[in-house]
């Protein structure tokens, strides 16, 4: 019976370990949270802006920071080329389909990226891609002041961003291990682009051409050039894809059309129905350049429906482009 | 003696250690990790584990056992787990009382007992580990240590048995066998109720020392105004859930829950104009949070519940701070948000529920090796240092699969990793009782193939005889 007592005993005490303490708010001291940081800079050349970029966790961009502001300075415009000069132990590869370079650097394995983009005008505009990367560090927009400043001593204009924050940038919104992460063993093949493209069918509108090897993160490309002018129509998905207040205002502020207050977004969207989902459509056509898009916002997976081009082409092709929306159907949604 | 000659004690005894109820409570429980099977279609495994197994009364839904689509209403108590197996560790403790009996007599009783202190003293120190304390320090060969692990389990049990059998003699092996079903028994209990289960998510370059509970979550509100640590207030889970005014002393304003309002895993939609939105401010404005269904434990995406709440925050002496969501999901996309209240600001968020560790670590190299030529997975490694300040520790450790980090009562496994293949989860479980198992897994090897022993053994010897 001993045994017995022991037994009893024992299970009293643990159930007393257990109890009670579930319940207390706690209150303590922490270390500051892991941040991310991205280091870049803003290079408007003649004709094009270029993007240099670099995100990795705070404090492994700290001690290179000084080799990335090194190579900011060394960008020069040659023969209406943007040239740069690599720190020593830098290596270059060349141009893919999205970057017209990838500088890598750093002593430990594996080595820090820094990507080089280049976009045909503004890029869109200093605000915008600014609070794009705001964006993706959950870092709220800030206005025309906090432009990034001018960096001394380069040979060109050089724009330099340095930012902090709590989210991880560039891979999306999604963080390790969290919401419906693929467990290791699932080594799953990931779709092709065919495989999502087989998903929709819609009929296209007459005199539209469509790209059948659309640009990266595009699902569908349709072209548009008639007496009005051109236009290009893409479909894209994202994980993600930010909220509306977000959306709406980088795209008027591509347009060239000063972003509005929170409160004021509602007036510049109008709920319609995309591919079986709630969506919102949004205008923003300004001097040189008009957009017309539907974005169906989800925080897991978002899909945008958008027509970017001169703003005489997408105010003519408006309807055709509200017929090809209603006549998108994609497998599982809406058909 | 009969029933009817016992007195009442006896009579509670004899039913608390009868063989019918032993049956009755295993029928019970093989019907309970039946339901609790079928349960998972609709909830997830830790759901399931708390409402059946890991409680005193588990509520059985009708419809576990019919198709989803029939909507049959209602349900039924029965015993929990933890019932069924008190109730079985009772049963088991009353039977033993009743039938084995001490054989041993003078100088054989003292051996006997001697040894047993000694193979007790054996076996609590191989459960609580104090051979493999630190498997970054350990010289064993990694695929050997469940080998090791069982051949320290193997040698308590072989003390005890000897104990046993200079107590009991016959019923060596029958008592030694048992005693490993009840330390399987207890093992399960205190793990359920002192186990911690945790991730430490950490991206190449990054120095990680807190772990993050993904099956409950916290209201953290933190005043980071200091520069070098931040003031942290963590409202636990169980408090969101219910509806009350949480007025905690240092923050200045109070958190109004409502238990309607919590949802165990949301969907976040765009607000639409004109729709009812509870969020008068913050990120909830833009956001409207939708009760989702529940991660299922048949689910095998490995998807994880992504709660979210709606709370009301009032300054303790000023005015409304307004209606606030808060939400796994937002907190992962864009962060805490900001509540101004007392001249301060603070970053509020709805998070996994987080606790630090005395040490960190830095994660130097995730890699995922493939076979040559295909996508199948060959290993998952990751490459971190080791930094415990306060035992001056600064280590280079390699963790892969099936090869965990064992440091200060953690066991820290390759558990998966990020998409990117930049970043890695290790999964980390406190369990000082992690040895439990295989010991008494290997007593009652022992006990079993003793009990052969001596049963052979007194066959050969009477057949000798005759």
């Amino acid at each position: 019976m001993s045994l017995m007592r022991f037994a009893a005993l024992t299970t009293a005490l643990l159930l007393a370990a257990g109890c009670g303490r579930e319940d207390e708010v706690r209150h303590y001291k922490a270390p500051k949270d892991p941040m991310w940081r991205i280091l870049g800079a803003v290079a408007p050349t003649p004709g094009a802006t270029w993007f240099f970029k670099v995100a990795a966790p705070s404090d492994r961009l700290d001690f290179v920071k000084p080799e990335v502001i090194a190579l900011f300075r060394s960008l020069r415009v040659e023969d209406g080329q943007l040239r740069w000069t690599p720190p020593q132990g830098w290596t270059e590869e060349k141009a893919s389909p999205q970057r017209e370079a990838t500088l890598k650097f750093g002593a430990q394995e594996p080595r820090l990226e820094l990507a080089v983009t280049r976009l045909a005008g503004d890029g869109g505009g200093m605000l915008a891609n600014l609070n794009r990367w705001r964006g993706q560090l959950g870092l709220e927009g800030v206005g025309e002041a906090g432009l990034p400043k001018k960096l001394d001593g380069a040979a060109t204009d050089v724009y330099i961003v340095d930012m902090v924050g709590p989210t991880r940038p560039a891979a999306g919104p999604r963080a390790m291990g969290r919401p419906q992460e693929p467990p290791p063993q699932a080594g799953r093949p990931q779709p092709t682009l065919d495989d999502i493209r087989s998903l929709f069918s819609f009929d296209q509108p007459p005199g539209w051409k469509e790209n059948p090897q659309p640009s990266s993160g595009r699902i569908f490309e349709f072209m548009i050039d008639d007496a009005s002018g051109s236009a290009l129509v893409t479909l894209s998905a994202l994980q993600g894809g930010g909220d509306l207040a977000g959306n709406v205002n980088r795209w008027r502020t591509q347009a060239g059309l000063d972003p509005m207050a929170d409160a004021d977004i509602p007036k510049a969207a109008a709920p319609v129905s995309f591919v079986g989902n709630d969506a919102w459509l949004v205008e923003a056509i300004g001097k040189d350049r008009g957009i017309v898009a539907i974005a169906s916002l989800n925080s897991q997976f978002s899909i945008f429906l958008k027509m970017d081009g001169a703003p005489a082409a997408v105010s003519a092709q408006k309807t055709a482009f509200m017929n090809l929306a209603q006549s998108f159907k994609m497998k599982g949604r809406n058909e | 003696m009969s029933s009817a000659e016992k007195g009442p004690v006896g009579k509670v005894l004899a039913a608390l250690g009868s063989l019918k109820l032993t049956v009755a409570l295993l029928g019970m429980s093989i019907f309970l990790v039946f339901a609790g099977t079928l349960a998972q279609v609709d909830k997830g495994i830790w759901t399931v584990m708390e409402q059946y197994f890991r409680c005193f009364v588990a509520w059985i839904d009708f419809k576990i056992f019919f198709s989803r689509d029939s909507h049959i209403p209602g349900g039924f108590p029965f015993p929990g787990g933890r019932l069924l197996g008190a109730a079985l560790l009772v049963n088991l403790l009353v039977s033993h009382g009743q039938r084995i009996q001490l054989k041993a007599r003078g100088p054989r009783m003292a051996l006997g007992f001697a040894t047993l202190a000694v193979g007790l003293a054996a076996t609590w120190s191989v459960i609580t580990h104090v051979f493999d304390a630190d498997s970054t320090k350990a010289a064993n060969d990694p695929s050997l240590r469940v080998t090791y692990q069982l051949m320290y389990g193997g040698g308590a049990g072989a003390i005890l048995f000897v104990a046993c059998w200079l107590l009991f003699q016959r019923k060596a092996g029958i008592v030694l066998l048992h005693t490993g079903v009840v330390i399987l028994m207890l093992s399960e209990l205190t793990t359920s109720m002192l186990a911690k289960e945790a991730q430490m998510s950490i991206f190449e370059g990054q120095r990680m020392n807190f772990v993050e509970d993904t099956r409950s979550v916290e209201l953290a509100i933190v005043d980071a105004s200091d520069p070098a640590t931040d003031d942290v207030y963590a409202i636990p889970e169980r408090r969101l859930r219910r509806t009350e005014s949480i007025s905690v002393e240092g923050l200045p304003f109070v958190v109004d829950t409502d238990a309607g309002k919590f949802m165990k895993n949301a969907a976040l939609t765009p607000a639409q104009p004109g729709e009812t939105n509870p969020a008068t401010q913050g990120a909830g404005v833009r956001w409207l949070a939708k009760d989702a269904p529940e991660s299922s434990g048949v689910d095998t995406s490995g998807g994880v519940d992504l709660p979210a709440i709606y709370v009301k925050l009032r300054e303790k002496s000023g005015p409304d701070l307004g209606t606030w969501l808060v939400g796994i999901r937002l907190t992962l996309e864009s962060g805490a948000q900001i509540v101004r209240a007392g001249g301060k600001e603070y970053k509020v968020s709805l998070r996994f529920a987080r606790e630090y560790k005395p040490y960190s670590l830095y994660l130097y190299n995730f890699r995922f090796e493939r076979y040559a030529g295909t996508d199948t997975p060959k290993d998952y490694s990751s490459y971190v240092k080791l930094d415990d300040p306060e035992r001056g520790v600064v280590r280079d450790v390699r963790i892969w699969m099936n090869n965990p980090l064992r440091y200060r009562g953690d066991t820290l496994y390759q558990s998966s990793f990020d998409r990117s293949e930049q970043g890695t989860v290790l999964q980390v479980v406190e369990n000082r009782g992690w040895m439990a198992p295989y010991v008494g897994c290997m007593i009652v090897a022992i006990g079993l193939l003793g009990q052969f022993q001596l049963h052979l053994l007194e066959f050969l010897r009477k057949r000798l005889s005759s």
